[in-house]
């Protein structure tokens, strides 16, 4: 992998280093988003989809 | 150096259940809304019911009896995309003043929409306005290339609206649009929108833009104005940004590339036969802007900039794209809600295939395929039901065969039909639920959160009530102001392009886009503003405190940060 950051330092440790916090990081963004995402949708949902769409259903315009 | 104005249109879609747990009648809920918006300060439209509003904007049911927002004119895409999100408080805050007023209204949501799956003609626009010396007819081919490639940013993500309702698209509205260029805008639409309703005098014309779809990213939409008000703008300015760049076919490009989530199907160029993929045409047209930015409004730059870092994201599949773009946090969502044998991969085929049965399949039938539980499939094929009501659905039951015939093929099942029906109605409702306003919108939720990218836009609150400062909606904003509040002034009235105030009948003249003074037809006579509190009208600034959520604002200027080029 390849990052901006690699290009300004040349050393491989180091190298290694910032790849590895940066997917960590990537990760465990992630990991958040997706767990929010979840709780959202938990949150934001109806108990019966099918009856929603069904009372929501209306003329659309343009 | 261009000056630039810019503009958006949103129809919003409602939805909620009345005291006893029914579904609500949508029409009386629509004009609930505008009649708690009557009791802000407003001028009403000289034609019409539209209310014009204390920030130079407007509000209205349209068509279809849905609420519409129109933002001010804007200076640039930031300043735009707040006008916007401005809109959206102001509705979300209306909604919950209807709820508190009306005992028979239990819920009223109202939702950033675009297509209604059960009912595909229902489609909810959401357009742009571009101030123009070139007429549309002279940039339409301009726009075209831009417009159809623009989507893999500014795509709002969804399902094709045909008869399985379940295959991914970067665009829903891309199969609204059937043409390339058209006058209309409720049917037979096209790419490029054809009418020239100016609203200026002098050498301006109004660019009509029907094409785009409601998005809550702010990045997104920073991304979608700006870029397009550029190719306009280079136009203008004698550049020809799509040089080049003509499609073979562009209604079937479009649908190409909203089809792709990889973002790396191609399509052909009409002269040379070259293959492109969206990002690849993105390019070119973001070079030619650069080698143009010496005209271009200051905001150009760091436009162009956000502009190639997004492409740069899209075209190495950046694992956090869904951050920062409605169609990619979309699919990440749904993506999560098929499991087991119905794996998002399974579905997806099968719904690819499904899609193909109403181009070859028997015509006029993916309407009602769209709308039928899909346990129904098996007793249609089978001819179940024909002898009840044979001529009409002679040719649904044979498109069920093939429709059929395709879930084998993808390795499923009819015993699966009911579990693809059930998860059919939960992504349908997670797409309306992702742009519903308030906290408990999905796109919200997330927001307040801090977890998507912003774009800086600034005090959005502000944006409710004050104008912005450099365009002709701050004479339009601040007559609202002083009329709207004076019981004097009863009668007065206003329209883009001028006010008119009673009782003495002058007339504020806004055809000139750019305006220095507010200039009435009788300078010597001023409007004093009068103070509110005749116990009818809730200033804006108390509605905001009352409605809108500050903190999960706050969060959302907090932006996580995006992954660097080549990770």
């Amino acid at each position: 992998m390849r990052t901006r950051q690699d290009r300004e330092h040349p050393d491989d440790s180091e190298r290694q280093g910032d790849d590895d916090a940066n997917l960590e990081r990537l990760r465990q963004q992630a990991d958040d988003f997706l767990a929010a995402g979840d709780a959202a949708i938990e949150r934001a949902l109806s108990s019966d989809s099918e009856a929603f769409l069904r009372s929501s259903r209306q003329l659309g315009g343009q | 150096m261009l000056a630039m104005l810019m503009g958006a249109e949103t129809e919003y879609a409602i939805a909620g259940l009345d005291h006893v747990g029914r579904g609500l009648d949508l029409s009386g809920a629509a004009q609930a809304l505008v009649g708690e918006a009557r009791r802000h300060r407003y001028l009403p439209s000289m034609r019409g019911s539209a209310l014009f509003l204390e920030n130079g904007g407007c509000f209205y049911v349209d068509r279809g009896n849905h609420p519409e927002y129109a933002t001010p004119e804007c200076r640039d895409p930031w300043q735009l995309a707040r006008y916007v999100r401005a809109g959206d408080l102001f509705l979300e805050g209306l909604a919950a003043e209807v709820m508190a007023r009306h005992p028979t209204i239990r819920q009223l949501t109202v939702h950033r929409a675009n297509v209604h799956y059960r009912a595909p003609d229902a489609v909810w626009g959401s357009h742009e306005s571009y101030l123009s010396r070139l007429d549309p007819r002279e940039i339409g081919s301009h726009l075209v290339p831009h417009l159809v490639s623009r989507i893999v940013f500014a795509g709002a993500g969804g399902f094709v609206p045909g008869p399985t309702g379940l295959l991914f698209t970067l665009s829903p509205r891309a199969w609204s649009l059937g043409k390339e260029m058209s006058g209309g805008s409720t049917h037979e639409r096209g790419i490029v929108h054809l009418r020239d309703e100016t609203l200026s005098r002098g050498p301006y014309h109004r660019i009509h833009v029907i094409a785009g779809e409601s998005l809550c990213s702010e990045r997104a939409a920073v991304l979608r104005y700006g870029s397009t008000a550029l190719v306009v703008a280079a136009a203008n300015l004698g550049a020809d940004p799509t040089a080049g760049l003509a499609l073979a076919d562009s209604v079937g490009a479009l649908r190409t590339i909203a089809a792709d989530p990889t973002c790396r199907a191609t399509v052909e160029l009409d002269r040379t036969g070259e293959r492109l993929t969206a990002v690849e045409i993105q390019r070119r047209i973001l070079g030619r802007i650069e080698g143009a930015l010496g005209g271009l409004p200051g905001w150009a730059v760091p436009l162009a900039e956000l502009w190639r870092a997004e492409l740069d994201r899209i075209e190495r599949a950046a694992p956090d794209l869904h951050l920062s773009l409605d169609w990619a946090l979309k699919l990440e969502l749904f993506r999560r809600r098929a499991e087991g044998r119905l794996s998002w991969e399974a579905v997806q085929r099968w719904a690819a295939r499904g899609e193909r049965t109403e181009a070859k399949g028997p015509r006029g039938s993916g309407p009602l395929m769209a709308s039928l539980p899909f346990e129904r499939l098996v007793a249609l094929a089978q001819g179940g039901e024909q002898a009840k009501v044979a001529d009409s659905l002679v040719r649904p039951a044979a498109h069920a065969v093939l429709m059929l015939e395709a879930l084998t093929e993808c390795g499923l099942a009819a015993d699966d039909l009911a579990a693809l029906g059930a998860l059919r109605a939960k992504l349908h409702e997670i797409d309306f639920r992702f742009g519903q306003l308030g906290g408990e919108g999905i796109y919200q939720q997330l927001a307040g959160a801090g977890l998507v990218a912003g774009a800086g836009l600034g005090e959005v609150d502000a944006a409710i009530c004050t104008p912005p400062p450099d365009t002709r909606a701050r004479f339009r904003g601040e007559a609202v102001t002083h009329l709207g509040a004076n019981p004097g002034a009863l009668g007065s009235s206003a329209e883009w392009t001028h006010v008119r105030r009673k009782p003495d009948g002058r007339v504020l003249d806004l055809r000139d886009p750019f305006p220095g003074e507010p200039i009435w037809e009788d300078p010597g006579v001023t409007i004093e503003p009068m103070p509110t509190g005749d116990g009818l009208q809730l200033t804006l600034p108390e509605f905001i405190r009352r409605h809108t959520r500050r903190s999960g604002q706050a969060a959302a200027d907090r932006p996580p940060s995006l992954s660097e080029p080549g990770t």
